[in-house]
């Protein structure tokens, strides 16, 4: 609440009336004020990600006997952030659980946005030791792009070569402050009146054991969470592109229909692009990528993949949930998909193929869920019917519910792609007082989750 | 755009900012209210004229005061006045006389003017007669205050000083509008879509509430707590302090979340989830959630290790009144969410494992019985409510039950003990939850917390039963201890409960001589430790000094694991 109604007016009132001189300056100091408004001390963190990776890209540019190694040390102290404050405590449980060892855990909190923020500091040392970009001299710049806020806590991984020109000079024009407001607004409610929506659903069936829901509400469960992943994490997508376009940035799309895919290495092509095009431009390239042996690009693709679960979270799931789409993407390469994607195809083999993709994300996307292997196991099982069941219960969804079930649906397909850029008048306005009711909706929504009553006597 | 519109434009916004800072530099005097006060119980005293929120005088004892003044900054456009008396820690009458304003120029001596909510208002002696029904009342003076001249003082200095500005920065402004590269542009659909987003992105903001409680929320609004504090020191944690203060405070709050509520409940066709829980609205039942560990609890399992540590607290609580000739009576109460299971539709199939394992355990272990009256309230819900369908407590019907298995085991021990019956009581039909605290009880009150306003849940009737000899009966409560006393009693009773305890009291207090009730569920920092504790040793010192001959403990059946902590 406070960020929408308070934090970001002042910014925008602020930035929008100053001389363009003052908009580095505006924005680095908001992007460290937001940033420190949820967890001050963990601003030393990302202070020292700026420093390190500023020396570091400086150090490159100028000892370019050594760039190797100076590089080789910037991605272990990058990484070494990452690994301590995500994966120390999963490693050692697992050191534990195989050595039958007792080391203790340790009190160990995230800091919000780091597997972003971190993966953005790589891409400007990397891009900078491939000489893709010149080294950015004035420090306040590189923290801009390591901290900008729009995207800092949830994305799209903004590539360094990919702003760099923008850091410099951008400009703010009435139709990108339109067009970024308008984006802002469409990502906004599909966070609070879809995504939400659709949680509420899939957390009231993931909570229960699978043994005791019923085949079909298995699957709505798993349905609904599909829908909230894609709403949530493309409706932040969309807020931070409509923000960066009112700053007068131009992010790159992070999401493009990905549920519309007939396979799954297209699905990686439309599903959390500057992720997977991160892991593509600094991983898989890296690594030989295919101009290799067709077995080593095999390799890289399922390295690749290993990564990007991890990279999801510290658990088993985000670990089997990578290899699983590996394993697709593996396949798909052997079979020559791209070959077999040019040529025209029936009707009936697209849909096949539809129905393959959604088979394998909806799967994906339930072992992503579950707490624990077993856990996804059971829940698959089930929505197989190859689970014995106990007195299962169903989930009956409301008129409210299914309304908002179809209205994802619906929008989680190119309906209205090109909606805000028609030139129609009528349309133009029906367009905008949608979106202003989009907004007013959820801005109740969001007032809403500050209704916090008591059962007893509190004053 | 010219030089010469600009100016206009840049004038005509000026002089709106100029008349919206009215307040600034017309400054009207303070309007000072004073008046005399009686009563025989404490709580907060406001006066608010308008919106002017003012000084409250909070905790006021109101027997060791008789006088109290105001002094209202900024006090024009007089329209109402109104007097907020709030948390009141009884229901006595509150006396005022002498209500002048203006240190005495002006009297509000005509009573018909006068409205009060929340009680009844008696006009007597020149005095104004409150009867609150509730903890809080609102005396309203319904004429408008013409009478009084507004006493305004102009600043020339601030005037001008926020003309000038308003005048540079309002011409800057058009300008850089003007100038806007591609406005000129656009479509007007466009501006003006902008134009609004950009107002709605203000109105949270635009103004902060002043209030200290939220009364359907049932607690207190965050405080503000500012980055540097009175010590100098840095607050790390303003970030979220302030997200606590606004997400209190933000514009129209109170009236965006009532209205979401109500929509949600409109489309939904049966099952609805409102605030601290859900409700059917084909049956009208309201549910707890389950995060509401209190009442889920008790559907808990119970660990053995659980079990054998409530069993020995158990047991040192009945050695410790045993030696003291103190008889010990426990009585858990089964949760609504147990007893009206079949209504829940999604969760129907729960089981109070751990109190009736507990029960079981105790019975066999201690050879001591702990009143655990489901069986009882079961049957009895066949024929009458036992739970009031939109609150989480027992009913009179129920709690009049349980009275008569208690005193049925109490006159085991105390076999002269009177117990009353049903002629003794007065029956009558009520739409309203008898519910929680003292302060609110006796009349019944709908519940609003879930903010649902459809007279359908309305509809239902719940038999009241009142105490026919009211006049042996004395209440002194002092909020969360009470003593309620009976001079027609014998026997001298100890309660310690939750919320449970308060509807019983009212039917033992026609047994007893004298109840010291102590609600230990309270979120306030009460005697005798942390909140919602039942930490016994903290009651023992009064125990000693109270001498009772019985003491007895009420929980509800999501408390149970309060048993754990009773030697803790």
């Amino acid at each position: 609440m406070s960020f929408i109604f308070v934090f970001l007016p002042i910014v925008l009132l602020f930035y929008l009336v100053t001389k363009k001189e003052l908009h580095n300056p505006i924005l680095l100091v908001a992007s460290i004020l937001f940033y420190a408004w949820g967890e001050p001390k963990y601003l030393v963190i990302m202070i020292l990600t700026i420093l390190i990776n500023y020396f570091a890209a400086i150090a490159i540019d100028k000892y370019k006997n050594y760039k190797k190694y100076i590089l080789g040390l910037t991605i272990i102290a990058n990484l070494g952030f990452l690994i301590y404050f995500k994966y120390f405590n999963f490693l050692i449980e697992n050191i534990n659980g195989i050595f039958h060892s007792n080391i203790h855990a340790l009190n160990i909190i995230m800091p919000i946005g780091i597997s972003f923020y971190i993966f953005q500091a790589l891409s400007y040392v990397i891009d900078v030791y491939r000489g893709e970009c010149k080294v950015q001299k004035d420090i306040y710049k590189l923290a801009l792009y390591i901290c900008l806020f729009p995207q800092l806590i949830a994305g799209p991984i903004v590539k360094y070569h990919d702003v760099a020109e923008q850091i410099d000079s951008r400009e703010v024009s009435f139709e990108k402050v339109d067009l970024g407001v308008k984006r802002f607004i469409i990502g906004l409610s599909k966070k609070m009146l879809i995504a939400n929506a659709m949680g509420a659903i899939a957390d009231e069936i993931f909570a229960q054991n699978p043994h005791y829901v019923t085949h079909l509400t298995a699957w709505l469960g798993a349905v609904t969470y599909s829908f909230q992943l894609y709403f949530d994490f493309s409706g932040y997508s969309d807020m931070a592109i409509g923000l960066g376009l009112i700053f007068g940035f131009k992010f790159m799309e992070n999401f493009n229909y990905p549920y519309i895919s007939k396979s799954i290495t297209e699905f990686w092509r439309r599903w959390h692009i500057s992720l997977s095009t991160w892991f593509k431009q600094y991983v898989y390239i890296s690594l030989g990528g295919n101009r290799c042996s067709k077995l080593k690009t095999l390799r890289n693709l399922g390295i690749v993949f290993l990564l990007t679960g991890i990279w999801h979270g510290a658990n088993w799931t985000f670990l089997v949930w990578g290899i699983w789409h590996g394993f697709f993407i593996i396949l798909e390469k052997i079979f020559n998909i791209k070959e077999f994607e040019k040529r025209e195809h029936s009707m009936w083999v697209n849909v096949s193929r539809h129905i393959y993709c959604i088979f394998a994300f909806v799967v994906g996307w339930v072992i992503f869920r579950a707490d624990n292997i077993k856990y996804a196991w059971d829940y698959l099982m089930n929505m197989f019917g190859l689970l014995t069941l106990r007195e299962p219960q169903s989930f009956v969804p409301d008129y409210l519910q299914i309304t908002i079930l179809l209205v994802a649906l619906i929008c989680s397909i190119p309906t209205f792609k090109n909606i805000l850029n028609c030139k129609n008048k009528k349309v133009q306005t029906i367009v905008n007082i949608w979106l202003l009711i989009l907004f007013f909706a959820s801005t109740v929504a969001i007032a809403s989750s500050t209704y916090n009553p008591f059962i007893y006597f509190r004053f | 755009m010219k030089v010469r519109k600009r100016t206009i434009l840049a004038i005509l916004a000026t002089i709106f900012i100029v008349c919206a800072t009215n307040s600034l530099w017309l400054i009207s005097s303070p309007l000072v209210v004073d008046f005399d006060i009686s009563a025989k119980s404490s709580g907060n005293a406001e006066v608010r004229l308008s919106h002017n929120v003012n000084k409250i005088y909070n905790n006021q004892d109101f027997s060791r005061i008789n006088h109290l003044s105001y002094s209202i900054e900024k006090a024009k456009f007089h329209k109402k006045i109104k007097f907020y008396f709030s948390d009141l820690n009884n229901i006595f009458p509150i006396t005022l006389r002498n209500i002048t304003l203006r240190n005495g120029k002006a009297k509000l001596n005509n009573w018909k003017n006068f409205k009060l909510e929340g009680g009844k208002l008696e006009f007597k002696d020149n005095s104004l007669i409150i009867k609150p029904d509730y903890n809080f009342v609102v005396l309203t003076y319904n004429e408008p205050l013409n009478f009084i001249r507004t006493d305004f003082k102009f600043d020339f200095y601030i005037f001008v000083i926020i003309a000038v500005l308003s005048f540079l920065c309002m011409y800057k402004l058009t300008c850089y509008i003007a100038d806007f590269k591609t406005i000129k542009n656009q479509s007007r659909i466009e501006i003006i879509f902008l134009a609004i987003f950009f107002v709605m992105l203000f109105i949270p903001m635009s103004k902060i509430s002043q209030d200290d409680i939220s009364r359907n929320e049932n607690r207190r609004l965050a405080v503000w707590k500012p980055l540097i504090t009175q010590n100098g020191q840095i607050n790390y944690n303003f970030g979220k302090d302030f997200n606590d203060f606004f997400n209190d405070r933000f514009n129209f709050r109170e009236k965006i979340i009532p209205m979401s509520v109500q929509v949600k409940y409109l489309l939904a066709n049966d099952y609805v989830e409102i605030p601290l829980g859900y409700m059917y609205k084909s049956n009208g039942w309201l549910f707890y959630n389950q995060n509401q560990s209190d009442i889920h609890n008790s559907f808990k399992p119970l660990t053995d290790d659980e079990l054998e540590k409530y069993t020995q607290n158990i047991q040192r609580l009945k050695n410790y009144c045993e030696k003291r000739n103190i008889k010990l009576y426990i009585v858990i109460a089964p949760t609504k969410e147990y007893l009206y299971r079949e209504y829940d539709k999604k969760n129907s199939s729960k089981v109070e494992e751990k109190t009736k394992k507990l029960v079981e355990y105790v019975k066999n272990k201690l050879n001591y019985e702990i009143i655990y009256p489901v069986d009882e309230l079961s049957h009895l819900k066949l024929k009458e409510y036992v739970c009031f369908k939109t609150d989480h407590h027992l009913t009179d019907s129920a709690n009049f039950l349980i009275y008569s298995v208690l005193m049925s085991k109490i006159k085991k021990d105390f076999k002269d003990i009177k117990i009353s019956n049903l002629e003794q009581f007065r029956i009558s039909y009520n739409n309203l939850v008898r519910w929680d605290g003292d302060r609110q009880f006796r009349n019944g009150c709908n519940y609003e917390r879930g903010l649902l306003k459809d007279n359908k849940l309305l509809k239902t009737l719940y038999k009241y039963y009142d105490y026919m000899s009211l006049n042996d009966i004395n209440i002194d409560c002092d909020f969360p201890h009470c003593v309620h006393k009976n001079k027609n009693g014998k026997y001298k009773l100890f309660l310690i409960g939750n919320s449970y305890c308060e509807n019983l009291t009212y039917f033992l207090n026609t047994s007893f001589s004298e109840i010291d009730k102590y609600r230990f569920n309270t979120s306030q920092p009460y005697f005798p430790r942390r909140k919602a504790s039942l930490d016994i040793q903290g009651y023992l010192p009064l125990i000693e000094k109270q001498k009772p001959d019985a003491l007895l403990l009420i929980l509800s059946s999501g408390y149970v694991d309060r048993l754990n902590e009773l030697y803790d």
